[in-house]
């Protein structure tokens, strides 16, 4: 008997011998939904008025209340339902159950960037007067809010090497609110050991958030790892296709927010909203609650539905994608490797890398497809190699379908003193590819073309 | 809020809003490993309709203190001195799965007491409530793939689609689950297992009685309700379509309004 027949057929019941064959017979172990099969379907049931198949895109800013009482249940959190798209939107909404979904978490935020995502989760847990511990290696972007505009708000940030876990010991103050790092850093690569700091931060009674643009669901679930929140720039590779701007926030619901002592904006009563305590509201949500009922309502930021439908279609070819972004990575990696005109090759999945057992430890599926290199012959190789890139685009983004490439040194840094440079990380024949979805053998035949240039620039 | 009994603290939801002794009083009893959470599309409904509301987090679960109990008769023991300390013209029960054994039993335990128990909610209610072998080997020496199973079995479909936005319900399951405290799974499903006294218990008390059950209910099976509920004359039942076991967050607003309907109109004279 299949069990929606034995749930739904009027079969006479005889109460407890059929009742124990369906525990010994249907109750075997249930087998786990995948993650290719969620990637396409979380979230969503086909559209119930039209049937469509793809996620409708919901382009409208409001929806018609039924009556007055539903309109004042839905505002008051008493009953879920979409009131106003910037706090919830249908289409949105499927976005954000998948990434929870694919994740492992709770639940999920989606919000206009990555950056707003970061300072939504910011601005959800903290006050001013509060501090954040940060890894150094993080995106410029992420930098610069937490180096310069939050402490205009009060909100001040330690930096200190992902890799100096007692250093990140050591920055935790009273008045810290979040650890805070990439799975893979910026520019060289760093993998942060989320387990040991995972283990601090919870010593401590503080979250950690990850972002793992450059990873993904698919080579990393940080909540595996000892992850709190994690967020993304869906610009990047969840997207895929360098289309939108959008980021995401997703919560494991683990962190005891109460018990922490440090949370007050979750743990006491918010009189911007009916004297909420967003802890007893929900014991897994309490972070998104707010995040949505004060954040998106207040700051905005929120996504627009047809940018989540883009960041959907990119989802569901997300480990498709990934898996070729890795395999076309390590090829140019070998190949750059060979070359006489390369210094070095920053690339965790290299021997050579500080990171690399770490690396195999937490990223056996490959380590991304943004890394770095560096050129010979300094600023003018890197310059010479770059212009004369023919596949590989040139300008500042990374996580396309389409290869990209950037010489720090000239554009992004181009202000910095050679000294400077160095501090960052970065050298003045700093290369860094974001590896697209090309034929390899174009990419390879590209590269080619453009160290030969540096060498010519390089011996004259 | 906290409400203490012989020296141990018990957490209780109210919404935020403090009880008035003069308001008939909502009770919420959650299921196995779970906490007050479950309630939530449900519960603040009736805080801001006119009611009191307590939704209980069981000895040993969420931020309740104690220890889990090892039978469905100590927790409606520990429920029923709940409500004698509690000023109210009435209560209304509702259970959901475990819980709907525990308000059972604490009403069959309360009598017709006052203040008496004006009318009990059974939601995604069985009897007997069996646990596979399977599930309780699972929680006593493997709990999270004991989480994983119920969690599965919980819910109509393992894509989601859920009607609250934003969040991705078999996730809350999990975390909820293993945010508790170790060996509280497969206390309660022993509980559950063991639980026999039912029928007693339905014999011991005349308030008017609501069962709710999600047709695709593949944890305490909608059709056993039906059972028990053709012998009681006076329950009602309320079958929801397209719905399993997580019947508060697969179909909130169908669990509110039947809800809501059933408590309106047997509210104390």
């Amino acid at each position: 008997m299949r069990l929606n027949e034995f749930l739904t057929k009027k079969i006479p019941p005889t109460e407890t011998n059929i009742y124990q064959r369906f525990l010994k017979i249907i109750m075997a172990k249930p087998t786990k939904t995948r993650f290719d099969t969620l990637a396409l379907h979380a979230g969503q049931v086909p559209d119930p008025v039209s049937g469509a198949r793809a996620v409708p895109i919901y382009q409208t800013a409001s929806y018609v209340f039924k009556d007055s009482e539903q309109a004042a249940s839905l505002f008051n959190m008493e009953r879920p339902g979409h009131a106003y798209s910037r706090l919830s939107n249908p289409t949105t909404a499927v976005l954000e159950e998948r990434i929870a979904a694919l994740e492992e978490g709770v639940g999920g935020i989606a919000t206009a960037s990555g950056q707003a995502a970061m300072h939504l989760a910011i601005a959800t847990l903290m006050n001013a007067g509060s501090h954040i511990v940060a890894s150094s290696a993080i995106y410029g972007g992420s930098h610069n809010l937490l180096q310069y505009t939050m402490p205009r708000f009060g909100i001040e940030t330690t930096f200190v090497s992902p890799r100096d876990i007692d250093g990140i010991k050591a920055a935790i103050r009273p008045e810290t609110k979040l650890i805070f790092g990439e799975v893979v850093g910026n520019p060289g690569n760093d993998v942060m050991n989320l387990p040991k700091v995972a283990e601090i931060a919870h010593e401590h009674s503080l979250p950690l958030m990850i972002d793992s643009t450059f990873t993904t669901p698919y080579l990393i679930q940080p909540f595996d790892h000892g992850a709190d929140i994690v967020m993304h720039s869906a610009t990047k590779f969840l997207c895929g296709h360098g289309t939108v701007i959008g980021g995401l926030l997703v919560d494991r619901g683990r962190f005891n927010w109460q018990e922490s002592g440090r949370f007050d904006t979750l743990s006491e009563p918010y009189s911007g909203f009916h004297n909420m305590s967003f802890d007893e509201e929900s014991s897994t949500g309490a972070f998104l609650l707010r995040a949505r009922r004060e954040g998106l309502r207040d700051f905005g930021a929120c996504m627009s539905p047809t940018t989540a439908f883009y960041i959907l279609q990119g989802m569901e070819t997300l480990s498709i994608r990934m898996d070729r972004h890795v395999s076309n990575t390590r090829k140019i990696v070998s190949f750059l490797l060979e070359s006489d005109v390369v210094e070095s090759v920053s690339y965790p999945e290299l021997e050579s890398h500080p990171d690399y057992n770490l690396c195999k430890e937490l990223l056996p599926k490959g380590a991304g497809a943004v890394f770095s290199f560096s050129l010979k012959g300094g600023r003018e190789a890197g310059r010479a190699l770059v212009e004369s890139l023919e596949v590989f685009s040139h300008l500042a983004n990374v996580g396309d379908a389409k290869s990209l490439v950037i010489h720090p040194a000239s554009t992004t840094h181009y202000r910095m003193t050679e000294q400077d440079l160095l501090s960052a990380g970065i050298t003045s024949g700093t290369i860094r590819l974001s590896v697209g979805l090309e034929d390899i053998d174009d990419l390879l035949e590209d590269l080619n073309r453009g160290l030969r240039r540096a060498k010519k620039v390089t011996v004259g | 809020m906290y409400i203490e009994i012989e020296n141990t603290q018990y957490y209780a939801y109210t919404a935020s809003r403090t009880l008035d002794p003069a308001k008939e009083t909502v009770v919420f009893v959650h299921g196995t490993a779970m906490d007050h959470s479950v309630w939530a599309l449900q519960s603040r409904y009736f805080a801001y309709h006119n009611y009191n509301i307590l939704a209980l987090n069981l000895p040993g679960h969420g931020q309740s203190d104690g220890e889990p109990i090892e039978t469905i008769e100590g927790y409606a023991s520990w429920l029923v001195k709940i409500l004698k300390q509690t000023k109210s013209p009435c209560f209304h029960l509702v259970g959901h799965s475990m819980g709907a054994l525990i308000v059972l039993e604490a009403a069959g335990q309360y009598g017709d007491a006052t203040p008496s128990i004006a009318s009990l909610s059974l939601v995604g209610f069985s009897y007997p409530m069996a646990v596979s072998p399977a599930l309780l080997d699972a929680a006593e020496n493997r709990p999270s793939e004991a989480y994983e199973m119920m969690t599965q079995w919980s819910h109509t479909s393992s894509l989601g689609g859920e009607p609250n936005p934003g969040f991705w319900s078999a996730g809350g399951q999990m975390s909820m689950m293993e945010n508790s405290r170790p060996g509280a799974v497969y206390t309660d499903l022993v509980a559950c297992n063991t639980y026999q006294n039912a029928s007693v218990a339905f014999e011991s008390f005349s308030s008017p009685i609501l069962f709710i059950s999600g047709v695709l209910d593949k944890m305490a099976p909608a059709k056993l309700a039906m059972v028990v509920a053709e012998k009681n004359q006076s329950a009602e039942i309320v079958m929801l379509p397209r719905c399993g076991h997580s019947i508060m967050s697969e179909n909130p607003d169908g669990v509110r309004d039947a809800l809501n309907d059933f408590i309106h109109r047997h509210q104390a004279d």
